[in-house]
């Protein structure tokens, strides 16, 4: 915990001192020179609710496509309640210009599987799917900072008779003090709201997150993420990860657990391979 | 984000799912619609105010505050907020449904739930009633899930002016965060020897795949309607079906305890929602074709699927009646003779009228089978292709019976006696012939004279009024049994039944000085139609208080107080047998979690009387009795007592059904190798012990508590070694002989039964606070047939009866017995009780000559023996119980406690009969302990064949402690769970 608050700090005041430098075309600060080509940048990509909405996103800009799967599960013995789920999603984005970068994910294969006492019920479906801009706002040799924009669309078929839609507004930012090290943070909001017959039930929520990577060569990274959520859903959740490269591919294997909130949550792992080009 | 939450709101909202506190939920059922001439002016909504507003039958429970709604077609009455009944936490269920103004009521309970847990259903917390005559009138309710407040839930029940039934819609919102799982469905609570579950589907209509809570999830099928019809064999059912009104079937489980209809089991993630539409009809028919016909009708206005009407006939020569299930049951499947019979799809099943015609809907264009059953057997089919509306099955010839008139008479006056049958197949062979079953539900019987659970003939047994009774036959060859009660000769006769009409005739003796002087025989466990599981009507059940001829007789019907008194007199029994008003409280919903168990338990059934009858009130009165310890259900139920209260612990170690305890011992998985604590010490024995907070009563403030229980004594050795186990512990508990009887199938009234000293007699002068008394005193016997009569002196030499009164006896006093029974009822063996020890066995008894005597001496055993012998190795003070009756089986405790662990209670019997229970004697897969077997069933010629047709029991007695100061403190010190050893 220690050492979280000390990140934090040390993240805000290192902020304050560098985001007064006006970002320039092109790019020639913390996102070029931070470029490990394949290795996943950034905050881990996995968040506890409808996509990657209210997960973590990089400052930097990158053409990259890739599989992603993502696990959660709920299991309430007490309760002889159980909720699994596993997403399979698509994602990709492409660096229209090297300050921007428009991205989306589709949960291709959403699989869900609950219990209530003794019944069971499997299901298969077509999950969420976002899209989103990321605009570059300051890049300097050491610190790189985005506003990010993210729609949650309408193509999941997981809720009966109901479709979600939602929005994101967020701020995140990476910070290089060492070669070895980026610290990240990032801060949201997002609302999601259901359409259909029943009510809507809008569901605000704000999101933040701080995190490091250490990443001793250019082919591997440990990250430690903690993201904390105010909203309908609560929780504070360190996330550890493990980052790999090769060539221009890159390997994220990541896992979380939220410690306090009303977040039911007993694990939430993800899997990615990603492509850049 | 503006934006979206303009666009959302902007959606139109259906019905309540906006969960708004103005909505309106949606009119059920828009496509279906019946017509009905001029009768459409008979709509009314009334909130109950006086018991003849409740809608009749053997399930009525209509009480002030519920809400009924009637057209010209049925009754609904929907339960009152607040109002808790069985499965339903806090009304807004349906508690009856019956044909308009007709008193056939077959409903228990019909609620709404979204699984299988206490939160799974819905508490209703607001009720709407909504009167809008001459178009409609219905009743809706808001609430939400049990415990989780962000699943919102309305139902609206609604009824229109030539409704065949009610509508209902409920909608379901989870504004949780967590995806659930519902099974958004209507319970339907029939709880066994009611009505049964009837669904379409391949081998289906009344048989169902077996599950238990664990299996449940695998036994989920589809169907197009389910149907269900009582069977109480008199003219007091009626027929229901729900059927849905959007789609073309249904989703749910069937079993004879509780069937479940309703929408498909969903993963419904936050902010998902549910509607389930669906009509449940009600018909005036003794099969379930009544209401199926109403749901086929419904189901062709929803999906456009044509029916058919089919109409035939039924003959039988000389046959007494043909509109009964009895006699003849029609069931019409879809298939072919050459398609085999569990691949056969039953549609329908229906009972003629007394003119043996019938007709039924089914599905058009399909190709059928039409079987005819009589006397729980198949006896006709035949085969029908492609079946259009109007088609003539033609005449169905039922094989010939015999119609045997019953005549029994009292030796003494020659006056008729009312008096029980039973007809037994002489062999093997003779009972394969004739062996039969409602439609493969409730119990197989040789011969299947009728339901088992209804009125008599049922299963192999008549009940004879006056001494005469008749009823229709299967042609064989059998032993006819007369009974008339244990202090009476048995008779038995051989009777071969041809076609046509014959008499068998008995005559039965009292057997003079068998009853002791000054005793009353009573029965404190008895339950009638009115019980949630029972559907024997009340004439038989009075009747069979006197064929047993029982001198008292405790209704103790579940969840229900209810009043025998009206009958008794309508008999003309009032001179001679008395009824008490009680009630048999029974936990449905699971609440009590005990020290390494997470499953909620319930705590078990308890009788309690004498009670206030008051059908005006939910439960006739009787006390709100779950979600709570026993020690606070005993504080509810205190100002319900008209008299000396009784309290009886029943069956405290049977089996659980369907997840509910039916004894709170067991469900506390109590350890009887340790002793009690003094107060609650967080342990699975200081839950027994404990008082609960706001109550006077501790978890054991009961006064009594079953030994015997049922007349084939099932459990009675772990039953014994509780009981033996409190009586060690210094718990003074009176330990009680009864039926536990809900039919004349599944235990005979007054077997066994107890015997009380008591100063009053049954009939006009009867005084249950007399007869209380002497049960608290412990002046009491617990018996199927064997007499026992003992004392032992004090230390001033005067023989003291058995009671709980503590006393110190003399220095040599000696324990003398007599043991005495009617000659079919054989006593083999005495044996001496002592701290919960059988310390001495007097064997090898000689057995009367003649089982169907009616004189000479009923005297099995007279003698003495030394206290000292008895007191034998055995330190402080002693309890000294003695039994009478056949040996018991060997028996010992392999596990079976908690987590496997040794409790003190037996669980096995030495099954492979090597004189030692060990792990060989352990029968079934994977088992670990049991069977705890009875002694096998006598063959003819064998002591106790007779008894055993009658009871399907074995002889047994045993009288209630003497308690001895053996230390001269002037009281009874507990022995401990050592016994003093």
């Amino acid at each position: 915990m220690r050492s979280i608050l000390f990140i934090a700090v040390f993240s805000t005041t290192a902020l304050a001192q560098e985001v007064s430098q006006p970002v320039t075309e092109p790019l020639r600060g913390g996102c070029v020179s931070a470029d490990a080509r394949g290795l996943p940048e950034g905050p881990i990509a996995m968040g506890y609710v409808e996509a990657d909405l209210a997960s973590g996103r990089r400052a930097c800009p990158r053409n990259e496509v890739g599989l992603g799967v993502r696990g959660l599960g709920i299991i309430d013995t007490p309760a002889f309640y159980g909720n699994v789920g596993a997403k399979g999603a698509l994602f990709g984005s492409w660096a229209v210009r090297s300050t921007t970068e428009i991205f989306a994910t589709l949960e291709a294969v959403s699989f869900g599987f609950t219990q209530n006492a003794t019944l069971t019920k499997t299901e298969i479906t077509l999950g969420h799917m976002t899209a989103g801009v990321a605009q570059v706002v300051y890049d300097t040799e050491r610190l790189s900072g985005a506003i990010t924009g993210r729609v949650l669309l309408p193509t999941s078929f997981e809720i009966p008779g109901m479709r979600l839609v939602g929005a994101e507004f967020g701020h995140t930012v990476s910070w290089r003090p060492k070669s070895w090290l980026e610290v990240h943070g990032m801060a949201s909001i997002d609302l999601t709201v259901g359409l259909g017959a029943a009510r809507s039930d809008p569901r605000i929520g704000a999101l933040g997150l701080v995190g490091a990577i250490w990443q001793p060569t250019s082919w591997f990274g440990l990250v430690l993420d903690v993201s904390g959520r105010a909203g309908r859903i609560s929780y504070l959740a360190p996330t550890i990860g493990a980052r790999f490269r090769v060539s221009s591919f890159g390997i994220e294997l990541a896992g979380s657990l939220p410690v306090v909130g009303n977040d039911r949550h007993d694990f939430v792992a993800s899997g990615r391979f990603s492509w850049r080009f | 984000m503006v934006a979206l939450v303009g666009l959302s709101s902007a959606c139109a909202k259906e019905s309540c799912l906006s969960g708004e506190a103005s909505c309106v939920v949606a009119s059920p059922c828009p496509k279906v619609s019946f017509e009905c001439g001029g009768l459409n002016e008979q709509l009314a909504i009334d909130t109950i105010s006086s018991t003849a507003q409740r809608p009749g039958g053997w399930n009525g429970l209509g009480a002030k505050g519920d809400v009924k709604l009637s057209n010209a077609f049925a009754d609904v009455v929907i339960a009152g907020l607040g109002t808790q009944n069985y499965l339903d936490p806090n009304g807004g269920s349906i508690l009856d449904l019956a044909p308009r103004g007709q008193p056939k009521d077959v409903v228990n309970n019909i609620f709404q739930v979204v699984g299988i847990l206490p939160g799974d259903g819905i508490r209703y917390t607001s009720m709407k009633v909504i009167d809008e005559k001459p178009e409609r009138v219905a009743v809706e309710l808001r609430g939400a899930l049990e415990g989780r407040p962000d699943v919102l839930a309305f139902t609206r029940y609604e009824l229109r002016p030539c409704d065949r039934g009610v509508r209902v819609r409920t909608e379901l919102i989870n504004g949780t965060t967590d995806t659930e799982l519902w099974s958004l469905v209507d319970g339907y609570y029939w709880s066994g020897r009611e009505a049964l579950p009837f669904t379409p589907g391949e081998g289906v209509g009344f048989n169902h795949p077996s599950f238990n809570l664990l299996t449940i999830n695998g036994v989920f099928r589809t169907f197009p309607f389910l149907a269900a019809a009582g069977h109480s064999g008199d003219d007091r059912i009626s027929s229901i079906a729900t059927v849905s009104c959007t789609d073309a079937s249904m989703e749910g489980f069937n079993s004879d305890q509780v069937s479940a209809a309703g929408l498909p089991r969903t993963r419904v993630p936050p902010r998902g929602y549910q509607v389930f539409e669906r009509f449940i009809a009600v018909a005036d028919s003794k099969g379930v074709s009544g209401a199926v016909d109403i749901a086929m009708d419904v189901r062709q206005q929803v999906t456009k699927k044509a029916h058919a009407t089919v109409r035939g006939k039924v003959e039988r020569p000389g046959a007494l009646a043909l509109n009964s299930e009895r006699e003849t049951s029609v069931f019409i499947l879809e298939g072919s003779l050459s398609t085999a019979a569990e691949k056969r799809s039953p549609w329908t099943q229906v009972v003629p009228s007394a003119d043996g015609s019938f007709s039924a809907r089914v599905s058009a264009g399909s190709s059928y089978v039409v079987e005819v059953h009589s006397f729980g057997r198949k006896v006709l089919e035949k085969e029908f292709a492609s079946v259009q509306d109007g088609l003539d099955l033609g005449t169905f010839v039922l094989p010939s019976t015999g119609a045997v008139s019953f005549r029994v008479s009292d030796a003494a006056t020659m006056m008729g006696l009312d008096a029980e049958i039973f007809v037994v197949p002489v062999d093997q062979a003779e009972r394969e012939k004739v062996q039969g079953t409602l439609h493969g539900r409730f119990t197989s019987c040789a011969p299947w004279l009728g339901t088992p659970a209804g009125a008599s003939p049922a299963c192999n047994r008549v009940l004879v009024r006056q001494g005469q009774a008749t009823a229709e036959v299967p042609l064989g060859r059998y032993y006819v049994y007369a009974f008339h009660g244990p202090f009476w000769s048995l008779g038995r006769d051989t009777v071969t039944v041809m076609p046509g009409a014959s008499t068998v005739s008995f005559t039965l003796s009292r057997l003079a000085g068998l009853k002791p002087a000054g005793t009353l025989s009573a029965d404190f466990h008895i339950h009638g139609a009115a019980s949630f599981d029972s559907s024997i009507p009340d004439l038989d059940r009075v009747l069979s208080f006197s064929a047993s001829d029982l001198d008292v007789a405790v209704g103790t019907d579940h969840d229900v107080v209810y009043d025998y008194t009206r009958t008794v007199e309508q008999l003309g029994l009032a001179q001679r047998l008395s009824t008490v008003v009680g009630l048999e409280t029974t936990g449905h919903i699971p609440f009590l979690f005990i020290p390494k168990s997470t499953f909620p338990l319930v705590i078990g059934h308890y009788n309690m009387w004498p009670l206030k009858f008051d059908p005006s009130l939910p439960r006739n009165g009787g006390p709100y009795d779950e979600l709570v310890e026993p020690g606070m259900l005993f504080e509810k139920t205190k100002p319900l007592f008209t008299g000396t209260p009784l309290i009886e612990l029943n069956h405290p170690w049977a089996v659980a059904e369907f997840g509910r305890d039916l004894g709170f011992p067991r469900a506390l998985a109590m350890d009887l190798q340790k002793d009690l604590p003094a107060a609650d010490d967080g342990t699975n024995l200081g839950i027994y012990v404990r008082t609960p907070a706001g109550s006077t009563f501790a978890n054991d403030g009961h006064h009594a508590q079953e030994v015997m229980n049922g007349s084939d004594n099932g459990l009675f050795l772990q039953y014994r070694a509780f009981w033996w186990y409190v009586l060690n512990q210094g718990r003074k508990k009176v330990g009680t002989a009864n039926s536990d009887s809900h039919s004349l199938t599944d235990n005979t009234v007054g077997m066994p039964f107890n015997l009380v000293t008591a100063a009053t007699q049954p009939g006009p002068t009867f005084d249950v606070n007399t007869l209380n008394r002497g049960v608290l005193d412990g002046r009491s016997l617990g018996t199927n047939g064997p007499l026992i009569e003992a004392t032992i002196e004090d230390s001033a030499g005067v023989a003291r009866p058995y009671s709980t009164t503590t006393f110190a006896p003399k220095a040599d006093a000696k324990v003398r017995v007599k043991v005495s029974s009617a000659p079919w009822i054989p006593v083999q063996e005495v044996r001496f009780v002592v701290n919960g020890q059988i310390v001495k066995t007097v064997k090898d008894l000689p057995l009367p000559a003649d089982p169907f005597a009616s004189s000479g001496s009923f005297v099995r055993y007279e003698g003495e023996v030394a206290l000292s012998e008895l007191l034998a190795g055995v330190t402080g003070d002693a309890w000294v119980s003695i039994e009478a009756g056949r040996p018991l089986m060997l028996s010992a405790d392999l596990g079976g406690g908690q987590g496997g662990a040794f409790d003190g209670v037996p669980d096995t019997t030495d099954n492979n009969g090597d004189g030692v229970v060990n792990a060989e004697d352990v029968m079934g897969m994977g088992a670990k302990i049991g069977p705890l077997n009875d002694p096998p069933q006598p063959k003819e010629g064998e002591a106790g064949f007779d008894f055993a047709n009658i009871t399907l029991g074995y002889p047994l007695a045993f009288t209630n402690p003497f308690f001895l100061d053996r230390t001269g403190d002037g009281q009874f010190t507990a022995p401990g769970a050592k016994g003093g050893r």
